[in-house]
Order: structure tokens, then sequence, then C-alpha cells
């Protein structure tokens, strides 16, 4: 099928692509799945037929006309005219096999090889290639041959004036669409590819419940899915991601460490069951809050907020692809043991209200409920970076009944289901608390680590002790506020 | 990953009757065939009517292709009928959802119920569903239609019919409602961080058969399944292997067990039974006496709040039970009493099922807590449970038996602000059980005693 071979580190893909393939999918189409034998079998006997007895047959007649009829006795044309159908049939008899023969054979090896640096397409059985530099490759073209089908045909226009002409069907499965995108999109100087082709090629953010639900409907679901987690090595979405290690685990997902094979850069896949119910309606919920997930993040565009680069699904699973943020979660850094002054607890506070500040001041403020040490990754350069925008939810909206949070971390208000700004303002009071005291906080108390820690400083104390304050009335309103008494410290 | 292709079998009695039949006559056309290919060509056909056979059989080869073709073939672009409906679409077999303008159900007579799809260019295709091998294939075909065909309007018969294969199928009884449906789902089936049991799953070397999925969210999930003697029982399913390091995973294998078999020795004939416990591929499993009869909550989406009078002689019987359990030594805590954990049974008995115990361990390792947010009481949100917090949740239950809406979480409840015209003393009752002190909780003894005499003046 499809190779990633890595010549000199850099890869290649080689796609196969036939006309032939098309021919048998049109035959075990056109009779049912089952039949493809039967199908082969009549097409023998009816060529047997036409080859043996047919036109044995027509000329026979024709000949015995030729010799009985006077009326074809009287006129010599009509004779040669026999002759020549005679003729005709014999020649089509005999060269039928050997044309059959030839184009079996010269479309057996074609194959598209897209290296880093050139382009070939093998036809021919291999004998003749067409090779052109990737670096001339300046547009790429789409010729629709059919509105309802995806159908047509690639031109690949090279400014050496050559063109490769490539027929959209012969990609006969969305992985080699997909790599053949990926090629061209990472061509530097291509800027103009046929935006009807990249939707035809790609496979659009939206399509990914309908995949899911295809893949459940047509129960390709491998029953082994019952044990779960990803060994190392394994690779995911037809070998671009390789897994490789586990990194954590969640309330409804776990997340990987991977290499992504196409980019060259690690990434973090969070993968999420999508259970393989009885009923489609049940995966598509979950997969609408993934969905929800992606988007919300997806349209997030700040250098402190982890970026979501792709969503796929396989195997009943859905996967987030995040950037990947080297560094400790805050929670993994407490207990290593690492201690925070006072002032460097400040600065976390004010990144962390320069965080919350741009996620409640968007356009449709975003909420995030879970803004914990364990959410907050703290990079190499000392800057702080939020994960996770699981339970995450535009303002206004209701949650559902059932809970599943860090009570320390969670407001009451959070509780009940309400989804204002102040729940991260608690969150984030609870998580300087975490990280002034190495402890979790008391869950639905206010929370004062100068208790715990005299030398705390005194306005400081108060500021988180407004963060955590159980009466909304007075916990500060908005994180700007915070800012401002943090200031005075 | 394969392109996504689905076969749904379709097929009519006429179609099978003439396919059996040319498979009869097989011996009689297959033989022909070989036989005539091999006798010396041009003397055969010099013989008119064996050529007039050999045709024959091309002919029959031919209606065997077409009758033998029996499936309706969808993939992600286009679907395609058998080749026997071709006359009926003007010999276009293949269609691409965006083709699909409409589809309707009509039934003529009961029992004869029948798909409509029209297409563009004025074509329609109209199919029995006797035709169809079963409902599940009905069901998909619908289904993959629903997906990805973006242009087709389906009639609000067709919808109904569909919420109706998926009630059945999922639905202990047939909801009389369809508008709860999507509701009910949501609150049963939620994301799960483990792939749960399929219908058809064994465990235990074939002793435990899985028949239906009925509830999974978080860690656990719920099965009905029959056991070796063909007896329905419940299946409680917990999944934290994955979360934890090998020294924590014994403890809380310890922990599970310690539980599941305090549990078991629990004799009420108002709880229900614990039968077994085990481990399985990491899993562990609590099997269940199963209780028949509708939980409350269900019983309320569907009928709304209850009476008055039978609340009270529900809190009675809980009471009871609560006494029970409470009484034991060790005293064992309740932890999830909820409306869906009590069945009522004839409108007078009720039944506890399940124990929030497996919460209790799961959050405390996973340091996450999970639990219905509107009956948790606020120290057992804390992680510090103790036998009031059963009070709590019996509180906030009754104030959901009596209007009908679940309660707003960690706050006291003052029913009569929902429920004007209710009864001080049921009010008094809920507003003391749910107190968010539990030390200002009322005993359980006293709740009994004035429980008692509130029935005894009814009565």
């Amino acid at each position: 099928m499809n190779d990633l071979t890595t010549e000199n580190n850099l890869p290649s893909y080689k796609i196969n692509y036939s006309s032939l393939k098309v021919v048998r999918k049109f035959l075990r189409h056109r009779f049912s799945l089952l039949n493809t034998y039967k199908a082969w079998y009549t097409i023998l006997i009816i060529i047997l037929f036409f080859y043996f007895g047919g036109f044995g047959f027509i000329q026979n007649a024709l000949f015995d006309l030729s010799l009985n009829n006077e009326f074809f006795a009287k006129y010599s044309f009509a004779n040669s005219t026999i002759s020549l159908i005679q003729f005709i049939s014999y020649l089509f008899c005999l060269t039928l096999p050997a044309i059959l023969l030839v184009y079996y054979l010269f479309n057996q090896e074609n194959e598209l090889i897209l290296k880093p640096d050139i382009v070939i397409l093998r036809y021919f059985a291999g004998i003749k290639q067409l090779t052109c530099p990737r670096n001339l490759l300046t547009a790429v073209k789409f010729k629709r041959k059919n509105n309802l089908k995806d159908d047509g045909e690639i031109l690949l226009e090279f400014s050496n004036k050559k063109t490769v002409k490539i027929q959209l069907q012969y990609f006969f499965d969305d992985q080699s669409k997909r790599f053949f995108l990926a090629y061209l999109q990472n061509t530097p100087q291509l800027n103009k590819i046929d935006s009807s082709l990249i939707e035809l090629l790609s496979q659009p953010d939206n399509q990914s419940y309908t995949q899911l639900w295809l893949e459940a409907l047509s129960n390709e679901v491998n029953i082994s899915n019952i044990t779960n987690n990803l060994s190392c090595g394994y690779s995911l979405y037809n070998n671009q991601y390789t897994i490789l290690s586990q990194i954590a685990v969640g309330g409804y997902s776990i997340a990987y460490l991977a290499y992504d094979n196409i980019t060259k850069k690690n990434c973090v896949l969070k993968e999420y069951v999508l259970s393989n119910s009885v009923h489609l309606e049940i995966q598509k919920k979950v997969l609408q809050d993934i969905e929800k997930e992606y988007k919300i993040l997806k349209n997030l565009n700040n250098p402190k907020i982890v970026k979501v680069l792709a969503m796929f699904v396989e195997n009943s699973r859905a996967y987030l692809v995040l950037e990947n943020i080297t560094g400790n979660s805050l929670r993994q850094l407490i207990s290593d043991n690492k201690k925070f002054s006072q002032l460097e607890v400040i600065d976390l506070a004010k990144q962390m209200i320069e965080i919350l500040s741009f996620l409640h001041n968007l356009n449709t403020p975003i909420i995030h409920n879970d803004f914990t040490p364990e959410n907050l990754i703290l990079d190499s350069a000392n800057i702080l970076h939020l994960i996770d925008f699981n339970i995450s939810n535009y303002a206004d909206t209701f949650t559902t009944s059932l809970i599943a949070g860090k009570p320390s971390y969670t407001s009451a208000e959070q509780v009940k289901g309400y989804l204002i700004a102040q729940n991260d303002i608690y969150a984030m009071g609870a998580s300087l608390y975490f990280l002034l005291t190495h402890q979790d906080p008391e869950p639905l108390a206010q929370s004062s680590p100068k208790s715990i820690n005299p030398l705390i400083n005194k306005t400081f104390d108060e500021v988180i002790q407004k963060c955590t304050n159980q009466d909304l009335q007075f916990r500060y309103k908005n994180v700007l506020e915070i800012m401002d008494d943090l200031d005075k410290i | 990953m394969d392109e996504f292709k689905l076969p749904i079998k379709y097929t009519t009695k006429t179609n099978q009757f003439i396919l059996s039949l040319i498979f009869l006559l097989m011996p009689f056309w297959a033989v022909i065939l070989p036989f005539t290919i091999g006798l010396s060509l041009n003397q055969i056909f010099q013989v008119p009517i064996i050529f007039i056979l050999f045709f024959l059989v091309l002919l029959f080869i031919f209606l065997a292709l077409v009758f033998e073709d029996n499936k309706i073939i969808m993939t992600r672009h286009w679907l395609s009928f058998p080749l026997f409906l071709l006359p009926r679409l003007k010999f276009k077999r293949e269609f691409a959802y965006q083709e699909i303008l409409k589809a309707d159900i009509v039934s003529d007579l009961p029992n004869k119920e029948q798909i409509i799809l029209f297409f563009n260019n004025n074509l329609n295709i109209t199919m029995d569903l006797k035709f169809f091998k079963n409902i599940q294939e009905i069901e998909q075909f619908l289904l993959t239609i629903e997906i990805c065909a973006k242009n087709c309007e389906r009639s609000s018969n067709l919808i109904e019919y569909q919420n109706k294969i998926l009630i059945t199928e999922l639905m202990d009884n047939t909801l009389s409602y369809t508008k709860l449906w999507d509701e009910e789902l949501n609150y049963r089936f939620c994301p799960t961080n483990f792939q749960p049991l399929t219908v058809g799953a064994r465990l235990r070397n074939d002793q435990f058969i899985v028949l239906k999925q009925i509830a999974f969210g978080g860690f656990s999930a719920v099965y009905l399944v029959t056991n070796l003697n063909k007896q329905e029982v419940i299946l409680k399913e917990m999944v934290i292997y994955n979360f934890l390091t090998p020294e924590q995973i014994i403890k809380v294998n310890e922990l599970f067990k310690r539980e599941a078999s305090i549990l078991a020795k629990l004799n009420h004939p108002k709880i229900a039974k614990i039968l077994d416990f085990f481990v399985e591929n990491e899993r562990h499993y609590i099997v269940l006496e199963k209780i028949w009869g509708e939980n409350l909550r269900l019983k309320i989406k569907e009928t709304g709040c209850l009476d008055e009078n039978l609340i009270i002689q529900i809190a009675h019987k809980l009471a009871l039970i609560l006494d029970y359990i409470h009484g034991l030594n060790p005293p064992v805590i309740h932890r999830d009493i909820s409306p869906d954990n009590i069945i009522l049974q004839n409108n007078q008995d009720v039944f506890l099922i399940d124990f929030g115990s497996a919460n209790e361990i799961i959050s405390s390792a996973t340091r996450t807590m999970i639990g219905k947010k509107a009956f948790i009481s606020p120290e057992q949100f804390k992680g510090k449970a103790n036998k009031a917090s059963d009070l709590y949740s019996l509180g906030s239950t009754l104030f959901y038996l009596a209007t009908a809406q679940e309660p707003e979480a960690l706050t006291q409840q003052e029913l009569i602000k929902f429920k004007p015209n209710c009864s001080v003393f049921l009010n008094k009752l809920i507003k003391d059980l749910t107190n968010l002190d539990y030390n200002k909780r009322p005993l359980l003894s006293a709740v009994l005693s004035e429980i008692d005499s509130v029935i005894n003046d009814l009565a």
C-alpha cells in the first residue's frame, strides 16, 4: 500500500496508483460484493462464448449465406464484405486476449512517488517515468469530471513547462489522499492549490462524526480494544503519529507524548474512548463534547494556552493533537519538592491572571472550570501554560447533573452548575494556596495560607482569602482586580 | 483504514423463489456449458438447437446474477441498489447522497410499512420494511442516510420511527414520550475512560453474558447480564487500573474487596443483594440482584411529582432501611441515596439498589469527586461522609419527589418556596434533613418516630 520509507532521514511517500484497480472496483460494485468471483466466472464464459462460439457462428452463417444465397453469389462485393467481416472477427478474437494482457501488465506497477525534492510518476510497468523537481511546482489545478462524484483530474504544473496529470479516483483510499495533500501543503513555494481539491483530499473537521458513526455502523470495531492503553511505538492515523509514552491520565482521557512523522515534532495526543455502545446516539454525544473542546481550543490564539493541531477518530477513539509544551505541571514540580519563593508565586499569579483575563474577556467568554495545578505547565523559560479544556464551557451554559472534579478547586457555585468567571478565580486562589503550602486546600472553605505558614505576606494572604471566599459578594469579580491588589504587595 | 462500505440485505420473496429455481436447475445448465465448449467449434453451431441451449444457459447465468444481487450498498459518498430494483429507478443504480431529497415512511396497512426515498430528476423508490433482513439493518440503513445525506429532508414519521427502534432496544419499558429520550440518553451515558463491554460479551468463563448496557460514565458501567441459570442480574463494572501506580492498585483492590464483602453480608429484603464480586481483566465487578420496576427518577419524569402521602410512605420505608444499615457494626453508610437508586414496586414497596462506596474508593484514589451534585452533602463532597450524609441525600431526594426538579446542590432546601401548598411537616422535614451542618441534622431515630406519628394520624 503506502510506504513511509525514509531515505536520508527524509520521508518519501509511495502511492499506488492504478487504473486497473478502478476496473476491479467497478466490477466489484456492479455485482454484489460476494459475487466478484462469480462475475469473473461469467465474464470468462462470455468471452469464451464469443471467442469460440459466437464469431464462429456468425462466420459460418455468413459463409453459408455467401455460398448458398443467390443474391450474394451475384454480387461479388457482397462476398468480399463477408470476407472482410470474417477477417475482422478473427482479428478481434485473436487480438482481444492480447490487448487485455497488455492492458493488465502495463497497469500493474503504477506509482506516484513523492520524495522531498522530486515528484515521480511511474507508469507502463515502471518502464516510463516522469520526473519533476518539487521546487518547480507552481500550481495545482483540478478538473472535476462529474458533479456528483469525487472524480476528476489533478494537474500538477511545473515551471519547466511539464504537467503531471493524475486521476483522483486512482487514489483509492483516504490515506493516500491525505499524504498527497500534506505533501502539497508542505511545498513552500506552492501557493495555488485549487480549493475544491483541498476539500476533496482532506478530511474536514466535521467529518470525524461521520467517520465514527460509519465505522460503528460497519462494525469495524476491534473487540480486542477492551484493554486500553497504547504502548510505546504504536502508530496512529496511518503512521503519522508514533506513541512515545503515556504522560497523564485524566477524568475522561489519557494523554500520550507522541511523535508526528510529518511535521517531525513531538506532540501530545489526548485520547478519548468512544464507547462502542449499542447506540450511535451515545457516541454522538461524547463526540460532540470532544468536538466542542476542539473548537474552543482552535479559536484561541494565545502563546500561553496550548494549541490544538488536529483532531481525528480511529478505532472508536477520538484524538486531539495538541502542541507539546516542554515542562512540568505545577503539581509535578511541587511533588518533586520544588520550593517556590513568595516572589516567584506572585509572578506565577500574575501570569495566571494574564491567562484568565484573556479567556474571560473574549467575545464569548470562556470559563475554564479546571484551573488546577495539574493543568498549568511551567516551561524552562518560567512561562506558564494552560492545558486541558475538557470541562470548560462558554459562559452561561448550565452543566449536567454529574460532577467530576477536584473538590479542593471546585467552588460551590461550580458544583451547583453555574458557569461564572468566579469559578476560575476560586480555583486560582486554591492553586496559589497549593503553591505556597504544598497542600491541597480544604474544599468548600476559604483558604488562608498564612494560617499554615506565618511567613506569608499579609496582603498576599488576604488576596488568596478573597479569591476563595465562599460568598460570591466578597469574592473578586474579575481577575484584573486581583492584579491591582498584587501590585500593592 | 479501509473505505467505509456497508452492505444491507434487501430481497423480495419473488427473487428468492426465482433464485432457488435457477439453482435447482443448475445441474442442467451447469453441465451443458462445459460440454458445449468442449465440442468442436463450427459443428456445434450448425445445429441450431445446441446454440439455443447455449443462449439459454447464458440467460440463466444472467438471471442468476440479477436475482442474486440482494444488497443495497452504502459507502460514504453514494449508495447503490440491487439490480432487480433498477427498472423502477429508470436503470440508474448509483445515487450520490446529495441526490436524496426526501425520505419518508408510510404504512398503508399495519405491518406493511414502506420507506420511500425521493431523488432529484423525479425518481423515487419504495422499499418494504419486511424485505430487510432484520430491524438492526433497517436501523443502519436509516442511520447512514441520516448521517451522510445532508440534503435529505427526513419526514417526522421517519424520525419517530427511528426513535422508536432506539427506544425499544435500549429501554426496559417502552417510554411513551420521545422528547425526554435525549435527556435520558445524556443522563445514562457519559464519556468513559475505558471501553465498556459490548452486548454479547462474556465474563468469567462464559458465566455471564451481557444483554444490555444500562449506563456508563467516568470509571464505571452498569450492564444487564444473564448468569448460568439464565437469570437476569445486574453487573457493575469499575475500571481504574490505568490511573494508579502498582502500589496504589494493590491498595485499591484491597479496598474494593473489603467494601464488596461488607456489602455482601447485608441481608435486608429491601436492599438489592450482592450476589458475587470478582476481578477480571483488571476490572472490578459486582453482581447484583435485579430488582424489577422503575426507578423513581424515571417514574417522576413520566408522571410528574408524587403525591405527598406517597412521599411520606417512601420516606418512612427508606428511613427504615437506613436504620438497618446504620445500625450495623460497623455502620454502613450508603453514600448514594438518590432517585435513581430507589425502585418503587406496585406503588408501595421501596427498594434500594446500588451503594456509593465504589464511587468513594474511586474518588479518593483519583482525587476527583464523582457524584450526583444535587444529592451530595457538603461533608461528603469534602470526602468525609458520615451517617448524617445519608440523611442529607434523603432530604434532597424527597425534595425531588415533591417537585420533580433536582434541588440546588449544597443548599438547604425549603420546599415551601417551590410548592406553596405542601404540608408544614414535609417542609420542615426536608429543611431539617438538608441542613448544611451535619451536626444540626436530626437523628434518624427522631425522623422515624416523627414520620410514624404522621402516618398514624393519616391512617
